[in-house]
């Protein structure tokens, strides 16, 4: 079972917040789901190789190249603050 | 226009093609049945019904012109995590609720080149995180077969779409069984395919080594005709192969006699329902009638699926959706004195639980020093799985399975126990492990009358012998039952 600190530090780590009525809840689901996975403990995998891409493809290259996608006022349109065709965010400096 | 609701995709691109309809038509006769019944089966996030009769004339006009495109002026409805430029795409999450996405993705650009009329966005899991639509931060669909059950997920309203009769095909998005097990539990025809068939540039990203796009249709036939418009490489898409794209409908002529279909005993074990059961055994019997060799084969590493699934799953995702920040699109807390603050109030105000626990669980099993236990061991464990699949596709050309344990659970049901709703993608999990396609075909009912999906998997990139299987095994089913619709009203 997961403690209450360790659900905090990855709730950190995640940019989470979990409040104290969440805390018991949270902790009993990921201990469960991580009870679970606890299974792979039983393969013997010393001498299998990871896979992390199914169909083998790698370094995908492309020409270097300019391609316009879209302008700023389109990039901009979904911010929620924005300043002199910047994304505006709270002061991080004073 | 009485029952063109239930007719097929390519039953109405050969109305269209002989003048018996117009795309407006028939666009009008969609719409007014989603006005009339989606109030209660609730498919849709948003209708656009003044931009897809706009379509709808413009598909005309093309028509009118001599274009002859078999989607041409058909109504296609589209999963809410797939953007089209300037439309609202939310991935039913509260952090993208206004978000009007700045391109369109390359499937969305394919069907408008092909004159498909998109009509809508479709509800679906937040984020495509769940097996139900009961995460959806907006509301829960219902299955158009009994409105008391859910219609599976993650994309869920696609597949209610569909059978609701809202739009003969929909997309989807498939990443543990998001398309078949929908299409299982809602009675209708779902593909995952290979992955690197489809483009996936424009699906908002869940767990990039898993996700791929495919269609719901009424028809096997109606798939193979979505296949050969979406599929193909783009440049946009790193991980879309370049490969020659067949007509996947000649692959549907062909018959099942000699053919070697796999039974993995694995896949028979306890906690199956007696009726998925039930449906499975008539299929090989009918299949194995056709002239087919049905033989048992084994996936000896299926019950590790599930677990490699969640470790690799949850930590693609960590990573994924930490580009959602309030920064630069999506909700922004107004609370926040400081940058640190706004990015942790803005994601815990404007995700859901699910996906919380997912980003959380993902962010566990990378951070330092369980990497090599949890991550590190599933990607391991997942060349295994792969291996199974090439060990069975020696031996036989496709794989036949149920789709889900169980016929369409009743909402509510499994909504408290994350754990118990993961269990139902247990027999659609292992094709993203592997990457390998799966298609979902109704195969018959529960005694409450929920339906039940047969599902065929095959080798990568394999999709006509995956095509040719399911075309059999369907014609074999309408000879003996026939095709059924629900009843809404």
């Amino acid at each position: 079972m997961l403690t209450a600190e360790e659900v905090l530090k990855v709730a950190k780590l995640a940019n989470l917040q979990i409040d104290g009525r969440e805390m018991g809840k949270t902790a009993q689901d990921l201990s469960a789901i991580l009870g679970h996975i606890e299974q792979l403990g039983k393969l013997d995998t010393a001498n299998v190789p990871p896979t992390s891409h199914v169909i083998g493809v790698e370094n995908v290259f492309r020409e270097d190249a300019i391609v316009a996608r879209f302008d700023h006022a389109k990039s901009l349109a979904n911010a929620p603050a924005q300043a002199k065709n910047y994304f505006s965010v709270p002061r991080i400096i004073e | 226009m009485a029952e063109m609701h239930n007719d097929s995709l390519a039953s109405l691109s050969r109305k269209l093609a002989a003048g018996e309809t117009t795309s407006i038509t028939l666009t009008k006769a969609f719409l007014e049945r989603i006005e009339r019944f989606d109030p209660k089966v609730k498919a849709f996030l948003r209708v656009e019904k003044e931009d897809a009769l706009a379509q709808a004339a413009d598909a005309d006009k093309r028509r009118a012109a001599g274009e002859k495109k078999p989607l041409l002026g058909i109504p296609v409805a589209v999963k809410d995590n797939i953007v089209i430029e300037d439309r609202i795409t939310t991935c039913a999450s509260k952090i993208l609720e206004n978000f009007r996405a700045p391109y369109s993705a390359t499937v969305v650009k394919k069907l408008r080149e092909g004159g498909a009329v998109l009509i809508g966005k479709t509800n679906m899991d937040e984020f495509a995180m769940g097996s139900s639509t009961e995460n959806s931060a907006f509301f829960t669909t219902r299955n158009p077969w009994d409105i008391g059950a859910v219609p599976g997920g993650s994309s869920g309203g696609s597949a209610a779409a569909v059978a609701a009769g809202f739009s003969p095909a929909s997309l989807g998005s498939d990443t543990g069984g998001s398309i078949r097990q929908p299409a299982s539990l809602c009675g209708v025809v779902g593909l995952k395919p290979t992955y690197g068939r489809i483009s996936r540039f424009g699906l908002v990203a869940f767990a990039s080594s898993l996700d791929q796009i495919g269609p719901f249709t009424r028809t096997v036939e109606d798939a193979a005709i979505m296949m050969n418009l979406l599929a193909g490489h783009d440049p946009l898409d790193s991980t879309s192969v370049d490969m020659p794209v067949p007509d996947y409908t000649e692959a549907l002529k062909n018959d099942v006699k000699g053919m070697v279909i796999g039974l993995p005993k694995e896949y028979l074990v306890g906690g199956i329902d007696p009726a998925v059961e039930a449906v499975i055994k008539t299929a090989a019997e009918r299949l194995a009638a056709a002239g087919a060799r049905i033989e048992e084969i084994s996936l000896p590493h299926t019950e590790y699926a599930i677990s490699v699934y969640y470790v690799i799953a949850t930590a693609e995702a960590s990573s994924n959706l930490a580009r959602y920040d309030g920064v630069r699109y999506g909700h922004r807390s107004k609370e926040s004195q400081d940058l640190a603050a706004m990015y942790v109030n803005s994601r815990s105000e404007g995700f859901g639980p699910e996906v919380k626990r997912r980003i959380m669980l993902g962010t566990y099993t990378l951070s330092s020093g369980y990497y090599d236990a949890y991550y590190l061991k599933a990607q391991k464990a997942r060349t295994l799985i792969l291996n199974d699949f090439r060990e069975a596709f020696k031996k036989c050309s496709v794989i036949l399975t149920p789709t889900a344990p169980t016929p369409a659970f009743t909402i509510g049901e499994k909504a408290d126990n994350p754990l118990q709703m993961y269990l139902s993608d247990i027999f659609t999990i292992s094709a993203n492990l592997a990457g390998i396609p799966g298609i979902s075909v109704p195969g018959g009912f529960a005694p409450n009358g929920r339906p039940i999906g047969v599902q065929f998997m095959a080798a990568h990139f394999d999709e006509e012998t995956l095509f040719t299987a399911a075309a059999a095994y369907e014609r074999l089913r309408d000879a003996a039952v026939g095709s059924t619709f629900p009843k809404l009203g």
